[in-house]
């Protein structure tokens, strides 16, 4: 056992139960509990009777001090205030203590073997005094020890058994069921009684608590077993340890059991087959909504128009200079624009219906306790924004990086398109010329032919094939360029889209998981460190 | 039988039928389901019988804690070991009947003790001479073993007489107090045995005196004002039977005796129990029909809470549906390529426009409307959206169920509650296809217009059928920008297609048809989820009538 590391495994399952929406009030009070134990003097520890009424607790008591410390009577209930006995020479460091637990009334002894001793006689927890019962509750979370007093009459009472013995059994380890007013049997009776209360205690799951015979009403000679047992020289601070230990333990063990993870086992929530199936269905859906066709069409069209102005000579800067000005351009041919208006093109909500689906069907397999938390940072609405979250984050980054592929190429054709224009221009002066200069004042002009076609018409017909077949190697090019660019952007979004979502979709529910093994973790420490 | 006895047993009839019906409601409150339950087996195992018959055996009950001494008790009563005592607790599981072969068969094949298991109460043969009286121990009511206790329960809500059976340790015990207080309730008469009181005589008055308190004090007094308490001390044993020394318990002895062999005292008794039970009636009916009332009023607000999530989730959906932005623009454009094609535009425009779209026509023939695709995304997007907001509107109700103490239970219970049903998506998606089927019925017809049916024939009823859904999703309220443009400009084509086609009062009633159905559609889902929360919550209305029946059933009731 390592006290330390026992209690800071409760503070991890705290922390952890608090993360995955559980109530983890109890063991937090446990902790508190716990700490303000340890801060009192460890050199004594305390031990409760606890019993029904009538069981002889105080008689118990009187029997072992061989004084009257408690009042004993006939008259039910009796005990109605604990009653503490202390060791005389510890009560002045014992009485922070005593204050802590609500004791007021102390007696002392000067027993030497029980010198690490104070015990208390409880009120009665089964009587018509709801009083007591409270007394009794508010008491026995916070004493170290407890000696369980039945007697022949009231050995298998539920309210013992229920109320009590199964409820705080596992969180003590310093304890023993006192079978008291035996004098009431004979000895073989009272064995086999003694052998019943055994069986019960099994079945309850608490066998290793001991049982003592004792006869408290004959005075010290009727309580030996149990006196032995008292002075059987346990260490207080042991005792105090341990009884911290088994109840930060059990409060973990607690915590963990409603979290689903109690043996340690711990499967991750979601099958991560369905879970990849799921956002492999989610990235389609969204990717629809991306639209990658769309993009690559833009794409290929912003390469063309990039093109026109440097590779379509002087008219292409009016064209492009048109289409800018019209807003075809931002429409058609802008395809960072078309990425980031992604949520624009239709409902995302068949997209998250994969996920939904998902946590519907797992929600029943989970703990309940867990339930709600896990649906609260579950819903589609949820999901929903964490995709356009996740999506705008990608695709804006991806956006950010488009640049509109160029080549030298389109500059040559644009110089060559250039020297088309003027071969034009020079065949418009040429044929102008021809005509205007028809009634020559020196000569005339002879055309020179070339075959059986006049050359200006040889030149201008070619100059025209020449400028077309430009023009469509440049729609080629840009064309060859856009669509190059396109699949790499289009591939590009597609895998960040993937990517990122695969990664942070299902945060939360891998937190949630991650919490989860975080409980079964403490759980194992506490199982290792508790014990 | 005189008409007070007749009345008696027609208000036990009704009111042992409406008790049995609130248990069918499966009360949530542990004490109330106590009361109901409490009610049903004393109308069937005392009143009614009692009230037919008052010459049936008088039953006898030693009641108490585990340990106190019943059995004991009993064999001293019966004289021999009829009863097994022992010193392990709890020493009887079964319920042990020490009556006459008569009078046993009449009691176990009556009605009486049909709650009980019989299969638990074991017979033990008395003399004829003791016929007319039958007394039964029951088992414990305090022990590890809670069947004992529920068996005891049923017991004490049959009997006559109560000996209730405790010892000087056990007399202040909190759980054989709240079972006496029932015995005070119920009327029945009562006698205690303070069994192992101290020899020592200061101990044993102050016993005696404090028990005598105690019990005065919880009203366990006969109506003359007298206790029937009787002592037996520590070690007053009658070993050769294993039971009580004779002499301690001589008066019960005797009274029983009196019992057995006074038909007239027999029959006074009976009369004094069924007029303490008659009087205790009326309050124990007021509590369960408070009870009803109380669940009544939580049923109403856990129902309140379902109704309005789902209410609000349904108007989300709504908005969601008429906004606009609803199927891919992708589709949608593949929709508008059809819609703008020139040989659709024939059927909207006039003069060259329709020359035009004639000869397209001519030439190229009609284009297929992509009416699978525009189904599909139809389906699949209401699927979508209507099973999320179904969801959200079942995970906000049992979040807010799960914050209740009288309902959380029910939800970790079923945990598919959280979400949507799984029936849900089959049932819209059957749901939406039926709704299709009617739109293209609608569009069949021409919306009542006879020109129309040849167009719409001409251009296929399922694309025209598409035309109509669209209308209901599609529209050009508010749509502005580059990406609405594609929406904007599909519902405005998709118009124009249907008001050429319909004229605009008959293409708006087709539309709106097409919605109304939708939102029924819808509608009538959401209802059938909010039915899983509601089926967890009685009806209100039967809870108060259930309340209001129980009031009327004993009104005017007197002893």
């Amino acid at each position: 056992m390592n006290l330390q590391r026992c209690l800071a495994h409760l503070d991890e399952a705290i922390a952890a139960a608090t993360a995955l929406g559980l109530d983890a009030s109890a063991a937090a009070s446990v902790r508190e509990t716990a700490r303000t134990r340890l801060g009192f003097p460890s050199d004594a520890y305390v031990l409760a009777l606890a019993g029904g009424t009538g069981v002889g607790k105080s008689t118990l008591l009187n029997a072992i001090a061989g004084q009257e410390v408690s009042p004993a009577s006939s008259r039910r209930p009796t005990t109605a205030e604990p009653v503490a006995w202390v060791p005389a020479d510890r009560r002045h460091d014992l009485s922070g203590l005593l204050t802590w637990l609500g004791v007021t009334h102390v007696r002392e002894h000067g027993a030497d073997s029980l010198g690490e001793l104070a015990v208390i006689d409880l009120p009665d927890f089964d009587s018509i005094a709801p009083a007591h019962r409270e007394r009794v509750d508010a008491l026995l979370p916070r004493v170290d020890a407890v000696a369980w007093v039945v007697d022949p009459e009231k050995y298998k009472d539920e309210v013992m058994h229920g109320g009590y013995l199964r409820r705080f059994g596992p969180q003590l380890r310093h304890q023993l069921v006192v079978l008291n007013r035996t004098d009431l049997l004979s000895p073989e009776d009272a064995t086999r009684v003694s052998d019943d209360l055994r069986t019960q205690l099994r079945r309850e799951g608490l066998a290793d608590i001991g049982i003592v015979i004792t006869r408290a009403r004959e005075g010290a000679a009727g309580v030996t077993e149990f006196r032995h047992w008292l002075d059987s020289g346990v260490q207080a601070k042991r005792v105090i340890a341990s009884r911290v230990a088994a109840e930060a333990h059990q409060a973990v063990r607690e915590l963990a059991t409603s979290a689903g993870v109690a043996d340690g086992e711990v499967t991750p929530l979601i099958d991560p087959g369905r879970r990849e199936r799921a956002l492999a269905s989610v990235a389609r859906g969204v990717l629809a909504l991306v639209d990658i066709p769309g993009l690559e069409r833009q794409a290929v069209a912003a390469t063309r128009l990039a093109a026109r102005p440097r590779g379509a000579g002087p008219f292409g800067h009016v064209t492009s200079w048109v289409y800018r000005l019209t807003g075809r351009a931002r429409a058609s041919a802008d395809p960072a624009a078309y990425l980031r208006r992604w949520q624009l093109r239709g409902s995302l909500a068949p997209a998250v219906e994969p996920l939904r689906e998902l946590i519907a069907a797992t929600l029943p397999t989970v703990p309940a306790g867990v339930r709600g938390g896990l649906a609260a940072l579950s819903t589609p609405a949820v999901f929903e924004q964490r995709l356009v979250d996740t999506v705008d984050g990608s695709l804006t980054a991806e956006a950010a990086e488009f640049r509109v592929p160029s080549s030298a190429l389109w500059s040559v054709i644009g110089l060559a398109q250039y020297g088309v224009t003027a071969v034009l221009l020079f065949c418009a002066l040429w044929f102008a010329a021809l005509f205007m200069i028809d009634d020559a004042p020196v000569g005339s002009v002879t055309v020179p032919f070339l075959g059986a076609l006049p050359t200006p018409v040889v030149l201008l017909a070619a100059t025209l094939l020449v400028g077309f077949l430009l023009a469509q190697a440049l729609r080629i090019h840009a064309g060859w360029l856009g669509r190059r660019w396109a699949r790499r952007i289009g591939e590009r979004s597609t895998r960040e889209v993937r990517q990122r979502m695969t990664d942070s979709l299902l945060l939360p529910i891998e937190r949630f998981d991650s919490a989860r093994e975080q409980l079964a973790n403490a759980a194992r420490g506490a199982a290792a460190d508790c014990g | 039988m005189d008409s007070v006895a007749s009345d008696l047993i027609d208000r036990s009839d009704r009111l042992a039928d409406l008790a049995e019906q609130r248990l069918g409601l499966a009360p949530t409150n542990p004490s109330a389901h106590e009361r109901a339950r409490q009610l049903r087996d004393h109308l069937e195992g005392f009143v009614r019988p009692r009230a037919a018959d008052l010459e049936a055996p008088l039953l006898v009950l030693l009641l108490g804690p585990t340990g106190a001494g019943k059995s004991s008790l009993l064999n001293t009563i019966a004289g021999a070991e009829v009863s097994r005592a022992g010193v392990l607790r709890p020493t009887t599981r079964e319920a042990v009947l020490y009556a006459s072969e008569g009078d046993a068969k009449q009691i176990l094949s009556g009605g009486r003790l049909r709650l009980a298991s019989t299969d638990r109460i074991v017979h033990a043969m008395a003399p004829v001479t003791s016929s007319g009286v039958a007394v039964i121990d029951a088992p414990d009511i305090d022990s590890v073993e809670r069947d004992n206790r529920l068996l005891a329960d049923v017991l004490l809500e049959a009997c006559d007489l109560c000996v209730f059976v405790t010892t000087a340790t056990r007399y202040a015990d909190l759980v054989p107090w709240q079972v006496l207080r029932r015995v005070r309730e119920r009327g029945l008469p009562l006698v205690v045995v303070l069994n192992r009181v101290p020899v020592d005589a200061r101990d044993r008055d102050v016993v005696m005196a404090d028990a005598r308190r105690l019990l005065g004090e919880a009203g366990a007094r006969e109506t003359d004002g007298t206790l029937d308490l009787i002592t037996v001390d520590e070690g007053d044993v009658d070993p050769r039977v294993h039971g009580l020394a004779r002499e301690k318990v001589r008066p019960l002895l005797d009274r029983i005796e009196r019992l057995a062999s006074e038909s007239e005292e027999r029959r006074r008794v009976a009369a004094e129990a069924l007029a303490g039970a008659v009087r205790g009636l009326a309050p124990l009916v007021h509590a369960v029909a408070d009870d009803l009332e109380h669940e009544a009023i939580d049923a109403e607000a856990l129902r309140r809470i379902a109704e309005t999530s789902f209410a609000e989730e349904l108007a989300a959906l709504s908005r969601t549906l008429r906004s606009g932005v609803l199927l891919r623009s992708e589709v949608l454009r593949r929709w508008h390529d059809f819609v703008g094609a020139d040989q659709i535009t024939r059927f909207v425009s006039s003069g060259l426009g329709r020359l035009r779209g004639l000869l397209m026509t001519a030439f190229r023939g009609t284009p297929t409307a992509p009416v699978a695709m525009v189904e599909e995304e139809v389906v699949s997007t209401l699927e979508a959206l209507a099973l999320r907001h179904a969801s959200d509107s079942a995970r906000r109700t049992a979040s807010t169920w799960s914050d209740r103490s009288d309902a959380a239970a029910l939800i970790d219970r079923d945990p598919t509650l959280w979400s949507a049903s799984e029936w849900l998506a089959p049932a819209i998606r059957e749901g939406l296809a039926t709704w299709m089927r009617a739109t293209i019925d609608d569009v069949r017809l021409g919306g009542g217009r006879k020109r129309a049916v040849a167009q719409v024939a001409a251009l296929g009823v399922n694309a025209v059928g598409v035309a109509v859904m669209l209308g209901v999703f599609a529209h050009t309220a508010g749509l502005t920008g580059a990406e609405f443009g594609i929406a904007a400009g599909t519902a405005f084509l998709n118009q124009k297609l249907l008001e050429a086609l319909f004229g605009e009062r008959a293409m708006e009633q087709l539309i709106e048809q097409a919605r109304a159905r939708l939102d029924a559609l819808l509608t009538s889902l959401f209802t059938h989820e909010r039915e899983r929360f509601e089926a967890l919550a009685p009806p209100p209305t039967m809870l108060r009538e259930l309340a209001t029946q129980l009031r009327a059933a004993v009104e005017g009731l007197r002893a």
